[in-house]
């Protein structure tokens, strides 16, 4: 019995060991992640127009908080529409909404006003983005806490009308991509607090552009750049 | 909710790693030929080096949030580097745990770093000069040593070597300004910030800290970018400037020669290599034993060999455990970034594991005569305070990550929990 | 983000591959080149534990002791000085002089390496100092005794005899040698290189002894060469040289036979340049030129066959073992003993046993090993006819031995392009028996003519090592 055995086997336990307990970890991590679909993701995109073969109105493409759109399937919003270019624009999520910039020099538009190189666009909750001849509506789950766009009830930006319609409204989710979330808002419409907003009709021009005195505040603790606000254009970055 | 405790292999793995410190010093300090002083501070540390294991891999987590494997995972290193080194010269052995104890500091204060730094981008742009200044010191103050100036004489710290703090601004500087939402343009601070990095290493003769530094700026600028041409061009320029290098500097000339046939200079340039690859000669599979052996034959056996001498005395089977420790260690740092919400953590921890890699492979790689000889140290392992505190602070950002990620998923569970609750899902 | 870690994933893949190549090259290296290493004259570990270390007992097949460490912990070596010169070179010197002598090769089985550290820690307490392992050599000091008292007065070369079936060295006596107990006085008369082993790192031109290559490689890829017949004119014109034959000798017309038999060099010449370089190249290499060597018990240096197209000329002349074509006699034999052995070159072994103090035999030295299927066994018993004709009728007639089948092929390789400086005389064969499988290998240097120097010498070796009952 030589103590060189003992070194090396306690090594190789200590391999061994560790080896397991990354597979353990990872294994968990897929159960995890299999009870949570929605781990990592901030919201969905909901397609109001624009079909294509693979692409329906009403379909819901989650997103994470950072990321890119576009019609390439390596996209993490992928718009599978011929008319979006591959790889149409960069966003991230910050405190004061999602932050979007072109990646194209087509550029996108975001409420109806175009955004084109250099120029950054700041959306909140319902607002609505074009690119190519797919618009998309932006809805953040619940839970995700955007300063600035909370209204007193801490709910996110949604007309009194709006409300009112969704508490009368009983209708069965559409078929999309995230089925889950078509039951979740029929079955309980404009809950306070916990629900998303109704499907459907949104006021349009929810997302704000950055003022040129506003400074909205940094991240939860990730604190990206942000822009030196320029005087003279409300909204638009260059 | 699961009713039974989820049981982690933690303990397990720790009570297998300090009994590995415990036999080991005890076996140090019983050597025959141990004098009383250094047998009683073997003693000490066989009872200190486990506590701190013990401390840092139980305790300490719990109030930093920090990953456990990866902090049992260092023990284990700097566990094996403090035997090796107290068994060669117990003098420096002692300072090493010394170090390990300040490193376990720099660890903390990175690992909150990671997690409560709102403003990173004010941070970034007061590390560019900072990083920069710190690099002219030893150009400035410093003086040659085996042909390169990268160290300087603190009056109380003793030696410091400045390039190894600059490791870790350069990680965060880099992670920083490519996280995704860049164009090229918005890149370039990054980019001219790594080019004075490595000018300024190139004109202290550092070479192979500003081969780590490139390696790691390449792969991050091509994860971050994607862009394959850029890359490849990156690489040629790296390539042409190695050959550059080559015919500028007469020791890089002899590295080379040396790396290629060192047995035609075995008693001048090639004896470092020679005697290293005598030592894993001799150690066999199993080693000749601890406190055995000869490794001070070899020179600089307590900073660049200390891999040959663990070879030596541990045996080859043994250090191919260790080096197996540092893949695992850059698996983890990996599988981190890819668990990463924010492009900015992703690109950081992946910039941490990389680093760490790129290190150990060319360290290990110049040892066994598979690259020519660099002058960096093993991380962990090697003797160094910087390079030891360095290396710490690189497990703290990957750590910090690592408890940025557990909160998101936290978080997470929390929504779907309330949303449940609300009888939404 | 997905892009993000797809780049992440490509990165950490190349960075696992990193790390895996460099694990296959450490072990790849240390597998290969560990014990060389270690055997390194450069390796100070091994003077310094002689300090504290009783080195092994060294001992032949039979039993005869050829190195001790006496109670002084002084190292000797054979009793009487013959038997220490003829087996100096295979047992080597205390000082390491001798690069690769069994004392400095396997220095970490005499030196004790292989032990562990707590029956040393239990030694140095017990105030007992510790001992090597004892090592058993394959080879007879008598065998070796006669073969040198046989070597021409004066001359220097290299005798090796080896079991072909199994690959150990039964004797290996390299002329000149030194006594181990004089070391001093060898180094300063500095005899003529007596320190440098020349049966595995003397590399000779080996002159017609090659033609055995030359003819494998012409019955490998030459249907019916056997049954054509060739003209000798005495000489063979190619590009910028002629072609003759020893002596200037003159042929006429024979079969293949007859000219190995007779050693016409005009008619290999000839074979040699209808291969082609790459043809003859090939089967040369698949007999072990050019091989980087990394036998497990000794230390080869590397036999060439240069194969660059350089001249025709040279082609020619590598046909039959002139221009660069070197070979040791150790390398030579290991040809012959696969000739008699149906085609397989067995690695040569030196190593018998290696026993520990306590007693236990290592069981790490595996036996003997196939080091390369040198040619088919067809064309090896063709060869192995031929060889056993020459020694009948042919140039190698002094071989012959009486009651058994021999077969040999002799060579006078010239070492100058100066006439007046004699050839090396070489003589490579066997004896065909089951009982006693023995491969030869003698080589003169300046000795004159194969046939009438070299081949009775093998008689001699191989007549002993059958009466020992090799």
């Amino acid at each position: 019995m030589s103590m060189r055995y003992v070194f090396l086997l306690l090594a190789l336990a200590v391999v061994l060991k560790a080896l397991r307990w990354m597979l353990r970890d990872a294994r968990l991590r897929r159960q995890t992640m299999r009870r949570l679909p929605d781990a990592g993701y901030i919201g969905a995109f909901y397609v109001m127009s624009g079909e294509s073969r693979r692409l329906d109105a009403g379909d819901e493409i989650r997103l994470p908080c950072e990321g890119t759109l576009g019609s390439a399937r390596a996209c993490d919003v992928c718009v599978l529409h011929p008319s979006v270019p591959a790889r149409a624009a960069i966003f991230w999520l910050e405190r004061d909404g999602l932050h979007m910039v072109p990646a194209d020099p087509e550029g996108f538009h975001v409420d109806g006003t175009s955004v084109g190189a250099g120029e950054e666009a700041v959306l909140l909750h319902g607002a609505t983005v074009t690119a190519g001849e797919v618009m998309l509506q932006l809805r953040l789950f619940s839970g995700v806490e955007l300063l600035g766009a909370l209204d007193a009830d801490g709910e996110p930006y949604v007309t009194p009308e709006a409300r009112r319609r969704a508490s009368r409204r009983r209708r069965p989710g559409r078929k999309g991509r995230a089925g889950r979330h078509k039951e979740e808002s029929s079955e309980a419409p404009a809950r306070q607090g916990a629900s998303r907003s109704p499907e459907g009709e949104l006021p349009p021009g929810t997302s704000r552009r950055r003022r040129t005195d506003d400074a909205p505040e940094e991240g939860p603790g990730d604190g990206e750049e942000r822009r030196p606000a320029r005087p003279g254009r409300s909204g638009k970055k260059k | 909710m699961r009713k039974r405790p989820v049981r982690t292999p933690i303990r397990s793995l720790v009570a297998v790693i300090m009994l590995f410190e415990m036999l080991a010093f005890l076996l140090v300090a019983l050597h025959p030929e141990r004098q009383e002083t250094e047998a009683l501070q073997a003693l000490g540390l066989a009872l200190c080096m486990p506590a701190l294991c013990w401390f840092s891999t139980l305790i300490l987590p719990k109030f930093l949030h920090a990953d456990r494997l990866l902090m049992a995972l260092m023990n284990f290193l700097c566990g094996v580097g403090v035997v090796i080194l107290f068994s060669m010269v117990p003098d420096r052995g002692v300072r090493q745990a010394m170090f390990y104890a300040l490193g376990l500091v720099a660890m903390a204060v990175c690992i909150l770093l990671v997690r409560h730094v709102r403003s990173w981008r004010a941070l970034c742009w007061l590390i560019i000069p900072a990083g920069l200044a710190l690099l002219v010191l030893p150009l400035a103050f410093g003086s040659w040593q085996n042909g390169a100036k990268n160290w300087v004489s603190v009056p109380w710290l003793g030696s410091f070597q400045p390039s190894e703090v600059v490791k870790l601004m350069l990680v965060v500087v880099l992670a920083y300004f490519f996280s995704a939402h860049r164009t090229f343009l918005q890149m370039m601070p990054a980019i001219v910030f790594t080019g004075g990095c490595l000018l300024l290493l190139m004109l202290q003769r550092d070479l192979g800290t500003a081969l780590m530094y490139y390696f790691t700026a390449l792969i991050l600028f091509y994860a971050a970018s994607g862009n394959v041409p850029l890359t490849v061009l990156a690489m040629g320029g790296g390539a042409g400037a190695a050959v550059v290098g080559y015919n500028m500097f007469a020791h890089v000339k002899v590295r080379v020669a040396m790396w290629r046939n060192p047995w035609s200079d075995a008693l001048g340039s090639g004896y470092q290599i020679i005697q290293a690859l005598l030592a894993i000669g001799s150690g066999g599979l199993l080693g000749v034993g601890l406190g055995l052996g000869e490794p001070r034959v070899i020179p600089a056996y307590y900073t660049d060999f200390v891999f040959a001498v663990i070879c030596e005395q541990f045996g080859i089977a043994f250090g191919v455990c260790v080096v197996a420790v540092y893949v695992l260690i850059m698996l983890r740092g990996l599988s981190l970034a890819l668990r990463a919400r924010r492009s900015f953590l992703a690109l950081l921890a992946l910039g941490c594991a990389a680093l760490l890699g790129v290190q150990t492979f060319v360290i290990i790689g110049g040892v066994i005569k598979l690259i020519p000889l660099t002058g960096i140290t093993m991380p962990f392992i090697s003797y160094g305070g910087t390079s030891m505190v360095s290396c710490m602070g690189l497990m703290g950002f990957l750590q910090g990550i690592s408890s940025r990620v557990r909160e998101d998923l936290a978080k997470d569970i929390e929504m779907t929990g309330a949303r449940e609750e609300a009888g939404v899902s | 983000m997905k892009e993000l870690r797809r780049h992440i994933r490509l990165v950490g893949l190349c960075l696992m591959g990193l790390f895996g190549l460099w694990m296959l090259y450490f072990c790849y290296s240390t597998y290969f080149y560990g014990g060389r290493w270690f055997a390194n004259p450069y390796n100070t570990r091994i003077s310094s534990k002689k300090q504290s270390v009783i080195a092994g007992t060294i001992t032949d097949a039979a039993g005869e002791v050829l190195a001790y460490t006496d109670a002084a912990g002084e190292r000797h070596y054979a009793q009487d000085e013959a038997t220490r010169r003829a087996v100096s070179h295979v047992v080597g010197d205390d000082g390491a002089k001798v690069a690769n002598g069994v004392e400095t090769f396997h220095a970490q089985y005499l030196l004790g390496f292989n032990s562990n550290v707590l029956e040393r820690l239990a030694d140095v307490i017990r105030g007992q100092q510790q001992r090597g392992d004892d090592i058993q050599l394959t080879i007879s000091a008598e065998l070796s005794r006669t073969i040198a008292e046989a070597f021409p007065e004066g001359r220097l070369g290299a005798v090796v005899v080896l079991n072909y079936r199994t690959g150990d060295v039964l004797a290996m006596v390299s002329k000149g040698d030194f006594d181990p107990e004089n070391m001093d006085e060898a180094l300063a008369n500095e005899e003529a290189g007596a320190l440098v082993n020349r049966a595995t790192q003397g590399l000779y031109p080996p002159g017609s002894v090659f033609k055995i290559v030359t003819l494998a490689s012409a019955l490998s890829s030459m249907p019916g060469v056997e049954e054509r017949t060739f003209l000798c004119t005495g000489q063979l014109a190619v590009d910028r040289s002629v072609v003759t034959d020893a002596g200037d000798a003159v042929h006429g017309e024979q079969t293949l036979v007859q000219a190995f038999s007779n050693s016409c060099n005009n008619v290999f010449a000839s074979l040699a340049l209808d291969l082609g370089y790459q043809t003859l190249g090939l089967t040369a290499q698949t007999m072990g030129f050019n091989d980087n060597f990394l036998f497990r018990d000794l230390v080869v240096y590397n036999s060439s066959y240069p194969i660059d197209d350089k001249s025709l000329d040279d082609l020619a002349w590598s046909g039959v073992g002139q221009g660069r074509v070197l070979v040791t006699p150790l390398h030579m034999a290991m040809i012959a003993g696969a000739v008699a052995n149906d085609g397989q070159m067995m690695e040569p072994r030196l190593l018998k046993a290696v026993v520990t103090p306590q007693g236990q035999t290592r069981s790490r030295l595996s036996g003997s090993a196939v080091y390369a299927e040198a040619m088919t066994p067809q064309v090896a018993q063709i060869i192995a006819d031929y060889m056993v004709t020459t020694v009948q009728g042919g140039t190698a007639r002094q071989a012959a031995i009486s009651g058994y089948r021999v077969g040999g092929k002799t060579g006078s390789a010239e070492a100058s392009d100066d006439k007046t400086i004699d050839t090396h005389a070489w003589f490579a064969g066997f004896v065909q028996d089951d009982e006693h499988p023995l491969a030869v290998a003698v080589v003169v240097e300046f000795g004159g003519s194969g046939g009438s120097v070299a081949a009775p010498l093998a008689r001699i070796a191989l007549e002993k090592a059958i009466s020992l009952g090799l």
